[in-house]
């Protein structure tokens, strides 16, 4: 979705005319599947009423002005869709205004492509550098790769939040550089749901980027879910789309490996985890969630362990979900915005 | 009470009067002045509580040597806190009594606890009779933020804090028609203006205001105290810091949060040590959510610039250290290893 990524790159306000802004500028309008996809959106309206009204979901982003939000509902309102939810954000200090807006409709009323040039014309107007719509129900599932290392608890909650539709997502395909043998529950998990799993061993001076970013091409953004490898500067310029980690600790605190032995020699009263897009800096990109738990001396080290991967697990679905209903939105360098 | 400085120091005990097992059986001035911890004793009319705390070597009948003492002297336990760490042969024992002054005065309790203490050659070993113990005599050092201080001496004053406040001190002037400065004149608190250079934190005097006290407290006062003063004060310090330790250490944590995008603020009350917000830990709060439930902090949190951060921030260190000296007062923290506290 290159939410992220485009706000870091700062490239000209050129936007794609694909309907949203998945693909790097130059792609031409992506042929819409013929069956829409089979689960339905678990975003928060999910109900969308009567038969063939499907849920959109639009969000803006662009220099303050006056009538942003009239425009777009007007929008909206003149093709019969019905808004549920908007949320609207203009920080206090900075001239930006956000918007995301669910609204309803029917697409017999509203085409898909007239709904992409309508709000096209709308980031026009307003010199909008984001500006995406997307219907759950019509629109292709984002396409993730997951990235995992040794400890899988969190790619295993994943890969069952995908398989229970909590997670509207398609997998393309799970790489570790751990080797995990046929019988385990993981493989023979993703065997039946025919997802290829690549087992990429690293080494200090390999760390097999290059085969990484074939296998992830085609992805709209990775999970690193507990993937204990730095991705290189290179690797995220060459793959150029956002990248969503998970840490079992609450950032800034405990940074890199172990935080949950850091936390509990540092004997702090609460623990956390953080789910943040990767940037070069380890463990230093915008935040988009955290988690957080209490612990006592009555804890020890095995408590802090199971605490914190019970709150990964949360916290890197929650951020996940989060993304892929566009709640997550870049906010200067270091931020993000989640409605 | 000196809980930290003495585990790091392990020197000889002297403990301060308010309260303590005594080296030698004195005869303690029954104080019945109420404090904010009397519990109600069912059944026992002029029951006093008492608390006791205790950590030694881990053994087989402590538990069952401590609860005979206090039975054997007509004691009712009213609550146990045990605690052993998986790793360690430690034992923490907390617990709170009611009894009747007659039938134990003060001073043999010292001598029972005494005894118990020896023979399990405990390293700690506490007993404090709220209702009969000279309050904690504390000094409070505060700069030109006041939002700690205030709810210090108001929880003083509605009697939520045990304390005695023998004195304010700042290194911030603050002229006599303040809310604070009246406070104090009123209540008869000596407030004592030490203003501060980079070449001179006062600390020879700030230690002569402050022999007295039991312990110190630190209410988002901005010097820091030097390893010296340290050694040379013995006791304990709680500080309050307006970050969740050990992220943003040092000055702003509220502007290095708000710059960072984190989703969750928060606040920790800790043991001042050398190392700048460094020592152990005894509270630790969140922005907005009860402490005690699982915190989340992602959508919404934008909608907070840097005065609502720090209006949060202030909130939250707030109760954080009432919390913290409220635990300290009531015996509930003891260390733990180096940098850590058990808070029953």
């Amino acid at each position: 979705m290159l939410l992220f990524r485009r706000a870091l790159s700062s490239s000209s306000s050129k936007l794609p005319s694909a309907s949203c802004l998945l693909r790097v500028p130059g792609d031409v309008v992506r042929p819409r599947p013929s069956n829409s996809c089979g689960v339905t959106s678990t975003s928060s309206s999910s109900n969308a009423g009567g038969s063939g009204r499907k849920l959109g979901i639009h969000v803006l982003r662009c220099p303050d002005a006056v009538g942003i939000v009239a425009k777009i509902s007007e929008c909206i309102a003149s093709h019969g869709g019905n808004i549920h939810d908007v949320d609207v954000f203009v920080p206090e200090d900075k001239r930006i205004f956000y918007s995301r807006s669910e609204f309803v409709f029917d697409p017999a009323n509203w085409a898909r492509e007239t709904m992409d040039t309508d709000f096209f014309n709308i980031s026009k107007l307003f010199n909008a550098d984001v500006s995406i719509v997307r219907v759950p129900d019509v629109d292709p599932k984002f396409k993730i790769a997951v990235l995992a290392s040794k400890q899988d608890h969190c790619l295993v909650d994943i890969l069952h939040g995908w398989h229970d539709g909590r997670l509207p997502v398609q997998i393309k395909c799970v790489i570790s550089n751990h080797e995990r043998a046929p019988k385990t529950h993981l493989v023979n998990f993703l065997e039946r749901d025919g997802i290829p799993y690549h087992c990429l061993k690293t080494t200090s001076e390999n760390k097999r980027e290059e085969e990484i970013l074939s296998l992830v091409e085609g992805t709209d953004f990775l999970v690193l879910a507990r993937y204990m490898q730095v991705l290189s500067a290179r690797f995220l310029k060459r793959y150029g789309k956002d990248v969503i980690n998970i840490h079992h600790g609450l950032l800034p605190s405990f940074k890199g490996i172990n935080p949950s032995r850091q936390a509990y020699n540092a004997g702090v009263k609460l623990i956390g985890a953080t789910s943040h897009f990767v940037t070069e800096p380890l463990d230093e990109g915008p935040i988009i969630e955290q988690m957080v738990e209490r612990v006592s001396h009555r804890d020890s080290l095995r408590s802090f362990v199971q605490k914190s991967e019970e709150l990964e697990k949360q916290c890197l679905v929650k951020a996940i979900k989060s993304y892929c209903e566009l709640r997550v939105l870049p906010d200067e360098l270091k931020k993000t915005v989640v409605f | 009470m000196l809980f930290l400085r003495r585990a790091i120091s392990s020197s000889n005990y002297s403990y301060s009067a308010s309260c303590a097992v005594r080296a030698s059986p004195v005869v303690v001035p029954s104080r019945c002045s109420s404090s904010g911890l009397s519990s109600s004793s069912p059944g026992v009319v002029d029951g006093k509580l008492g608390i006791h705390v205790f950590r030694c070597p881990d053994a087989v009948g402590i538990v069952a040597k401590i609860t005979e003492c206090i039975a054997s002297r007509g004691g009712n336990l009213h609550g146990v806190d045990v605690f052993v760490p998986e790793d360690k042969p430690i034992f923490y024992a907390r617990s709170e009594f009611v009894f009747d002054p007659a039938s134990w005065p003060r001073e043999v309790m010292d001598i029972d606890f005494l005894h118990i203490k020896k023979l399990f050659n405990a390293d700690q070993s506490l007993v404090r009779v709220p209702g009969m113990d000279p309050k904690f005599k504390i000094a409070i050092l505060a700069s030109k933020q006041d939002h700690c201080l205030i709810d210090v001496l108001h929880g003083w004053q509605d009697g939520r804090l045990p304390v005695q406040i023998n004195c304010v001190i700042s290194n911030h002037k603050r002229a006599p028609n303040t809310h604070v400065i009246r406070f104090l004149e009123r209540n008869g608190v000596p407030y004592h203006y030490l203003p501060t250079t980079p070449g001179n934190k006062r600390e020879d005097e700030i230690l002569d205001l402050i022999g007295d006290s039991d312990f110190l407290v630190l209410a988002r006062y901005m010097q820091i105290l030097s390893g010296r003063f340290l050694r040379c004060y013995g006791k304990d310090i709680i500080n309050i810091h307006h970050g969740l330790l050990p992220s943003f250490k040092g000055g702003n944590p509220s502007r290095q949060a708000y710059d960072a995008g984190v989703k969750l603020i928060g606040a920790t009350s800790h043991f001042v040590t050398e190392e700048l917000d460094e020592g152990p830990i005894i509270e630790q709060m969140m922005s907005d959510t009860d402490f005690g439930l699982s915190g989340t902090g992602g959508a919404g949190f934008h909608r907070d610039n840097l005065r609502s951060f720090v209006q949060k921030s202030e909130n939250l260190e707030k109760q954080c250290l009432a919390k913290a000296i409220r635990s300290y007062c009531e015996l509930r923290v003891l260390p733990y290893e180096v940098k850590k506290t058990v808070v029953f």
